[in-house]
């Protein structure tokens, strides 16, 4: 294995492991807060149908207007998980543009994050 | 609504049955959540975050290990995650018997497959095999095998093939809510003529980002219930954690061979639930 693909590697694998250990304490986190307070774990405000751009608005509108709790923290923990694999993508694509400067996997990562990009924000 | 204490208990089994398998917690808890009065798209919501969740575990595993073949895994991620929406737009679009059937026959084909395979032993292409477009993308890679004790160096071939048929597998994956992993390993080692545990590893990773692919298609349909979806997160990744632990500690090929029947009588369960 090449030094630059050795490094590709340590990107992939530093965001995936952060991006899962990050949504798993925060919905534990949140979990044990549910149950402090409460003394159940349920239950959870329904998330109506809308797309994941806004659902992170939804999250981080009620982090900045204070109204944080259980739920907050569990539906954050859910948007770090469905993040994960996009920031993936994206600094994939970041790393063949700006570093390698392999543009056939530019394209072919750019393709990838344009598919996501429009699933996740217009969808 | 079943409570969160059983489905949490229920996942963690699923979790445990698809890390013993290979085929992924999906496989079981879709099933096991209808049999328990869940509805079938809400669990296939359910399980299609779950399946992100335990991508991103196992992914995380074998890319420090340099098992995952990064490129192959990123050219075939443009075909599964247009699969994935479209199989998860078929969902939202198909009635709950189809979906019992088509999940049913999935498991039953996903289950033989494995027992097949298992008695297969492939060779993987030598350099000048590998044809002009995989050579073109620069697909070859190597790896330390360490049972071998040495590296091991792959020409993967036939990248068109393959991803006309990851197009399908990404389907399969976005309809039924499972990581369809199963699949997507078949075609890199049958089509691609990649080893195993290459073809194993890089399938962990193309899931995740198929798997948000569908998940994002159930999200903005209002069917991912956080009550259901939350038990069914943690519960699979630590069945999962638990099953990979006994799978390389105590458990031998036969063994898992018994899982993989249940399995596909679990398939076939789903199919006698198809047609009531």
């Amino acid at each position: 294995m090449t030094r630059r693909s050795l490094d590709l590697n340590r990107v992939v694998w530093s965001i995936l492991l952060v991006g899962l250990i990050v949504s798993i304490a925060l919905i534990i986190a949140g979990l044990i807060w549910l149950l402090l307070t409460a003394g159940t774990f349920e239950p959870l405000p329904a998330i109506t149908a809308i797309n994941l751009l806004e659902f992170v608005v939804y999250v981080a509108g009620n982090a900045g207007t204070g109204e944080t709790g259980p739920a907050f923290l569990i539906y954050s923990g859910i948007a770090v998980l469905l993040f994960t694999p996009f920031a993936r993508v994206l600094a994939s694509t970041l790393y063949f543009a700006l570093k390698e400067h392999n543009w056939k996997f530019t394209c072919i990562t750019g393709f990838v994050l344009t598919v996501l990009m429009v699933i996740l924000l217009l969808v | 609504m079943v409570s969160f204490e059983i489905v949490f208990l229920v996942a963690i089994v699923a979790g445990f049955f698809g890390a013993m398998t290979g085929l992924g917690g999906g496989t079981v808890i879709v099933p096991v959540l209808t049999l328990l009065g869940v509805d079938i798209k809400m669990a296939i919501a359910a399980s299609m975050v779950s399946v992100v969740a335990t991508s991103c575990s196992a992914a995380a595993m074998y890319v420090r290990q340099g098992l995952v073949n990064l490129k192959v895994g990123m050219y075939l991620e443009m075909f599964t995650v247009v699969g994935a929406v479209i199989g998860a737009s078929i969902t939202l679009a198909s009635g709950r018997q189809f979906l019992f059937v088509a999940f049913g026959a999935v498991l039953i084909a996903a289950g033989i497959s494995l027992l097949i395979k298992q008695r297969l032993s492939l060779e993987s292409p030598a350099r000048d095999q590998q044809d002009r477009f995989s050579r073109w993308l620069g697909l070859a890679g190597s790896y330390d095998d360490r049972a071998e004790g040495r590296r091991i160096i792959y020409y993967p071939t036939r990248a068109g093939l393959g991803g006309a048929l990851m197009l399908i597998a990404g389907m399969i994956a976005g309809l039924l809510g499972i990581g369809a992993g199963a699949f997507k390993v078949m075609v890199q080692d049958l089509a691609m003529g990649l080893p195993t545990k290459v073809s194993t590893s890089t399938s962990n990773m193309i899931i995740g980002v198929t798997a948000l692919a569908g998940t994002s298609v159930y999200l903005s349909a209002g069917l991912v219930e956080p009550n259901l979806a939350v038990p069914v997160i943690l519960g699979v990744v630590v069945g999962a954690f638990i099953g990979t632990l006994l799978l390389v500690r105590i458990l031998n090929e036969t063994i898992r061979s018994y899982f993989v029947v249940v399995v596909i009588l679990i398939g076939v369960v789903m199919i006698v639930q198809g047609f009531p």
